[in-house]
């Protein structure tokens, strides 16, 4: 990183910055929701955007993986069926975004990407800017640190911003980030190195005051990879699951889906639906015949898709991005530290 | 937004009933240059729609040499095949495909071919033994064995029939039940094994059907002398988007819609969860 | 559609009777998706499946939108006009024709609603006949608890559980009808709580619990024969004795009942286990009773008068002072007689109203009410959703589904919550509660409910411990002053069936058996949802002929496998079905889950449970 990539804004500026970027396209960010919860709202005034916030149990990727998303219009017309792809409305920008998160969206772009590509996805995350605020402090259920996804990152984000006192570093990551600099000249000068060298603390103090939330994942993905976790650990590990699905519509790489139309305006509405592996009828067939019937076989299945050395060489990425959510969300004990842990050890509470 | 979701206009040029449960569809599309241009190999799928109940992934039954029209062999099991057999010729489906890994033809060159099929598992290997018998001086012998539970389950009875007279062909047929007037061999389909002769060293096994029969017939297979490299099935599961993304098909690692549906046993056997 | 969330509106689950709070998450005029509400003091940051899947039914599933009235047959679209004055004018044909007419309010309706549906029986009606399906078995668990002489704390909240060091658990399959509270159990039994389960399945759950006691529907009256034995100071048979054990030697104690029976029985049941609780003479404090109701607002709907055998508010039927705040706030005069139950009142009325939901799903025999209620001269019926109860009526009146709704459910904790509604509801859709006044007003009352904070403080000045809570916009309800006489209401008697094959063991050597009270797959939030209902169909579609499940080494001793068929006979007749293997049935049992219950109603002849024997067909 050099100085030329970063740069400081007074923190008495950053409203009137981000009033900019909100002509540039839908400002999307954490603000106060109903119940207590902080939530990613679509914001009208960045009065309402929230700087000091614990991750929201809510995950960002909605706004690129909407839980009901149109795809295809399906007509009538006069000459039979006409069918068209549904437009997106275009540029959005996700702000104050944490870095587990950003990490999340680059491992979603990768896995849409690949092989087939899905470029409606990736024309959607083009129109996308991630704005990430750095965690100066760790969430109490993140462990971001054991999957390399925060409490800061080196790369993936469009800005980093990093809240050194009095003033915001904001870091520079690709030239979507920079665009959102532009006629803001006023604003921005280039970091100091004091500035550069108190973000480098800030982030190892960070790092430093991670709490006993680990999730050693290396044994565990020899083993998940190998098959070598019994069936019956598994299986009591299931009894301890209630199939709720939370773990993957939360976390903020599953993108597991079903695709159903939709009656609407005289014809239907092909839409992509959130759905979960971890339900019974996600495998099954017309016939009734189930290759998961048992929980047991479904929580496997999460892991393996998380956890296992198939899907790290081919994503290039652990399926996990430590920021905790599962935990959070879980109807059971199920979640990915206590997973882990019972699969390396061999051994499970229950 | 969605081209891998954008499924083609097709139009049911007509159907044929292959059994009380099971009707075989001829599909084209509204222009002729869609049509030629929808190259597809054997053993593919595509994911067909009836607009406003839904998508399911049906094998290709006909063969990319016979371009004319696509065929596919339906068997109502549910809400959208129960819609499926409601359509009548000139009636539009949506189409998206092909999908899939498909049949490997090129490796098949010069070998000894032989077609185990079960109940409505000849569809997926009808595409491949026309494509082979429309170019036939390509490979070698070319045995078809083929078994249903009744004579009135046999799918493609007339074809099964032109094959049977064919004299570069051996195809032999059985079922598990006999019916007043049938005069064939009765018996699950491993009877057949011994009706003809087999050649493991210069043979491939296309092995479909339900995955009972599958099992118990590449048992028999790998017993008498065929590597688990050169006996090759397709594999089954639950679909939604047929692209690899949904991520309802996988097994371990692998898509069943991408790396599949056609695996060899040992890609099977290496599979883990 | 358009694409993307853009604000959340926080409300509550329309599903079971936990009632966790979630976020709606809308964009324009559609709710595309649902998001947990970490705050929510019962939800917690969680949701099970039915509750992430709370959108779908009101996006996918299909909606009344205009008002139908029946001509020549079918249903034509009326106006609202036309609806109601030709539902009133057929009601009161079938008052003047003497028969009996009645009114079900339902679980999956709001308190407003519920109490709108009571005012339009008791009140413009003039009828007795008001009840909600599955609020009857509720009442008598309660009503047990009270007469047992248990202290019944009416706010005990889930979190409690966390501090019970034993739980006693009645259920049919926790995990499944409510996993909210099965939740609970998980966290206590992780904190070290001893669990026993009672009840007809091996269950997830059972495989938790330190001890797990059969109990089929037929061993109900026995046990609770034998723990009203205690104070007598005899030895307890088996298994009555372990649950004495675990009720007096629990340090903090809980009960949780969420069993299917016929309610006399689970009445009897709850009243031996208040008695048990009673005399152990310890703190009330030291116990949890926890009732666990069906539905989202099964409690509401009784708390709010959806019940024959009480006025809202838990009130004695001849309680003057209620009777007296009653008329003043109904702004009419009132039936305070006891009336017809649910399942009575769908054979033996000549004309219903039905506001959201469908009686033949909760019915001990779906098909005899489905065909009672289209036999009906005149069913009128109010929902958001198509069911066969509206397909069967004389007029249908459009009401707003649980995601366009304002008003308020009460959850098994006695937590009254506000459900808010996030988009307007499709066609000419009115919210329940007005379109109930209205149906009263045509039948000669004046409106009471122009907003629905009219309806709100009706409900305050009838039932004062729900006036707080309704006031603040949500809060506990301080149900304190329950009289055990008002609610202790003498049902059906309790008798204890002959013993499993009395007289005849090998005859009939296994136990038919009913399995709960409720098939959630026939309700329309479910049916209309694509994620939900995909297990219940596949089912179905599979079994059209019905199912009846065993365990495999009866399979194997009988020599049936999956999928065979075989003749179910019992001393009532026989059915044939085919044969499902199931893991979690015990030995000698066959179940006959309650979507499936009615392919074997020759042989269960009514009951929960009677004595049978398995052919080979």
């Amino acid at each position: 990183m050099t100085a030329v990539s970063a740069v400081t804004i007074a923190t008495r500026d950053l409203l009137a910055w981000v009033k900019r970027i909100g002509t540039r396209g839908r400002l999307i960010a954490p603000t106060p929701g109903p119940g207590g919860d902080v939530l990613y709202t679509a914001v009208s005034s960045p009065e309402e955007i929230l700087w000091d916030f614990e991750n929201p149990l809510a995950p960002p990727k909605q706004f690129l993986l909407p839980q009901t998303d149109p795809l295809v219009h399906i007509r009538r017309n006069g000459k039979g069926v006409a069918v068209a792809s549904v437009p997106w409305p275009g540029r959005q920008i996700l702000f104050n975004v944490r870095s587990c998160d950003v990490k999340a969206f680059a491992y979603l772009r990768k896995a849409q990407a690949r092989d087939l590509s899905d470029e409606g996805y990736l024309a959607r995350d083009d129109q996308t800017v991630l704005v990430s605020l750095a965690c100066t402090r760790p969430c109490p259920l993140g462990f971001c640190l054991c999957c390399d996804a925060g409490p800061f990152l080196k790369d993936g984000y469009d800005l980093q911003l990093t809240p050194l006192g009095g003033r915001m570093l904001v870091e520079i990551g690709s030239a979507k980030g920079g665009e959102l600099l532009e006629g803001g000249e006023d604003w921005f000068r280039p970091a100091a190195p004091e500035d550069l060298e108190r973000r480098k603390a800030l982030e190892a103090d960070a790092r430093r005051h991670f709490g006993a939330e680990t999730c050693h994942f290396g044994s565990a993905m020899r083993r998940v990879s190998t098959g070598r976790v019994p069936a019956a650990l598994w299986d009591k590990m299931a009894d301890w699951c209630l199939e709720c699905g939370g773990c993957t519509l939360i976390c903020p790489t599953c993108y597991c889906f079903s695709v159903r139309d939709r009656a609407e305006d005289g014809g239907w509405t092909r839409c992509r639906i959130w759905d979960s592996c971890q339900y019974p009828a996600f495998t099954l067939e017309a016939s009734g015949h189930n290759p998961r019937e048992h929980r047991g076989k479904r929580v496997q299945r999460r892991f393996f898709h998380k956890v296992s050395a198939q899907y790290y060489q081919r994503d290039g990425d652990l399926g996990c991005v430590g920021c905790g959510r599962c935990i959070k969300t879980c109807l059971g004990t199920t979640d990915m530290p206590a997973v882990v842990a019972a699969i390396r050890k061999g051994e499970w509470h229950g | 937004m969605a081209d891998l979701f954008l499924p083609r206009v097709a139009t049911v040029l007509s159907q044929r009933d292959e059994t009380p449960d099971t009707r075989t569809y001829r599909l084209g599309f509204r222009d002729g240059a869609g049509q030629d241009g929808f190259g597809f190999k054997p053993g593919q799928f595509v994911e067909l729609s009836v607009f406003g109940i839904g998508e399911a992934p049906f094998c290709l039954a006909s063969s990319p040499t016979r371009r004319d029209a696509l065929e596919v062999t339906v068997r109502r099991t549910g809400e959208l095949t129960d819609a499926l057999h409601a359509l009548a010729p000139g009636d539009e489906v949506g189409l998206r495909g092909p999908c899939g890994n498909g049949f490997d033809l090129d490796a098949a060159e010069g070998k000894d071919l032989l077609f185990v099929g079960g109940g409505i598992g000849l569809p997926p290997l009808r595409g491949l033994i026309w494509n082979v018998l429309d170019q036939r001086a390509r490979y070698g012998r070319v045995t078809i064995l083929y078994g249903a539970r009744t004579p009135t389950d046999l799918v493609y009875k007339d074809e099964l029939k032109a094959w049977a007279a064919r004299d570069d062909v051996q195809c032999l047929v059985t079922v598990d039940r006999a019916e007043p007037g049938w005069e064939g061999t009765v018996g699950m389909v491993p009877v057949l094994f011994d009706r003809t002769e087999l050649r493991p060293a210069t043979t491939l096994v296309y092995v479909c059907g339900p995955p009972v029969m599958i099992s118990f017939v590449i048992q028999d297979l790998l017993m008498r002398g065929f590597g688990e490299e050169r006996v090759i099935s397709t594999l089954e599961r639950m679909m939604q988007c047929g692209v690899g993304k949904c991520n309802h098909c996988c097994i371990g690692h692998r898509y069943v819609c991408r790396d599949g549906p056609v695996f060899s046993y040992r890609e099977i056997r290496s599979m883990v969860e | 559609m358009p694409v993307g969330a853009c604000e959340s509106v926080l409300t509550v689950c329309p599903f079971c009777a936990a009632g966790c709070g979630l976020y709606l998450q809308r964009g324009g005029e559609v709710v595309h998706g649902v998001m947990p509400s970490e705050h929510h003091p019962v939800s917690l940051g969680r949701l099970c499946a039915r509750g992430w899947a709370a959108h779908e039914a009101s996006l996918w599933g299909h909606r009344v939108e205009h008002p139908l009235v029946r001509r020549n047959g079918s249903l034509q679209p009326a106006t609202w006009d036309a609806a109601l004055r030709e539902a009133a004018r057929s009601l009161r044909a079938v008052i003047a024709a003497g028969r009996p007419v009645g009114v079900l309010g339902s679980g999956r309706a709001t308190n407003e609603e519920n109490f709108m549906a009571a005012r339009l029986a008791r009140g413009a009606l003039g009828t007795p006949h008001v009840d909600a399906c599955l609020g009857g078995p509720y009442r008598g668990v309660l009503a047990g608890l009270l007469a047992g002489g248990a202290a019944l704390d009416l706010k005990t909240a889930l979190a409690d559980l966390s501090t019970a060091d034993r739980i006693l658990l009645f259920e049919d399959d926790l995990a499944r009808t409510h996993p909210r509270v099965a939740f609970s159990m998980l966290r206590a039994v992780h904190a070290g709580a001893q669990l026993v389960t009672l009840g007809p399945l091996r269950t997830q759950l059972s495989r938790l619990a330190v001890r797990h006691i059969p109990l089929l529907p037929g061993d109900v009256p026995r046990l609770a024969r034998d723990l009203e034995a205690v104070g007598r100071r005899v030895p307890l048979p088996e298994p009555a004795a372990e649950a004495f054990r675990c009720l007096v030697e629990a340090k903090r104690g809980a009960v949780v009942l969420a069993l299917s029976a016929p309610a006399a029985d689970l009445e009897r049941l709850a009243r031996a286990l208040g008695k048990v609780v009673g005399e152990a003479r310890r703190d009330p404090s030291t116990w949890l009773l926890i009732p666990v109701p069906a539905r989202a607002n099964t409690r509401g709907a009784v708390e709010m008068g959806a019940v024959p055998a009480l006025l809202p508010g838990w009130a004695a039927l001849d309680d003057q002072s209620a009777r007296r705040r009653l008329r003043a706030s109904w702004e009419c005069e009132i039936v305070a007689e006891r009336g017809l139950e649910a399942e009575a009142m769908i054979s033996q009325a000549g004309g219903l109203v039905v506001l959201a939901d469908h009686p033949p799903a909760a019915a001990l025999s779906g098909t005899a009410a489905q065909v009672a209620l289209s036999e009906l001269a005149c069913l009128v019926t109010l929902d958001a959703f198509w069911t066969p109860t509206v397909a069967a009526s004389q007029v249908v009146l459009p009401i707003v589904g649980p995601l366009e709704a304002d008003g308020t459910f009460t959850n098994l904790e006695g937590r009254v919550q506000r459900l808010r509604g996030a988009v307007t509801a499709p066609g000419e859709a009115r919210p329940g509660w007005r379109a109930l006044d209205d149906l009263s007003v045509a039948l000669g009352l004046p409106t009471i409910a122009a907003t629905i904070g009219d309806v709100q403080a009706a409900i305050a000045a009838a039932v004062p411990p729900y006036a707080g809570a309704i006031r603040n916009g949500g809060g506990v309800v301080e149900m304190e002053d329950i009289s055990r006489e008002a609610v202790a209401a003498p049902g059906a008697r309790s008798e204890e069936p002959p013993a499993a094959g009395a007289g005849e063991p090998q005859a009939f050597p296994f136990r038919l058996t009913r399995l709960g009270s409720f098939e959630w797959g026939e309700d329309p939030l479910v049916s209309g949802s694509p994620t939900l209902r995909r297990d219940y169909q596949s089912l179905k579609r599979r079994y059209p002929g019905g199912l009846v499940a065993m365990c495999p080494d009866d399979a194997k001793r009988l020599g049936v496998r999956e999928g065979w068929r075989v003749r179910i006979v019992s001393r009532h007749g026989s059915a044939v079905t085919a044969v499902r293997l199931r893991g979690d049935v015990e030995p000698l049992v066959l179940l006959a889950p309650f979507g499936f219950r009615d392919h074997l109603e020759p042989a269960l002849g009514g009951e929960a449970e009677v004595a049978a024997r398995v052919e080979v067909a």
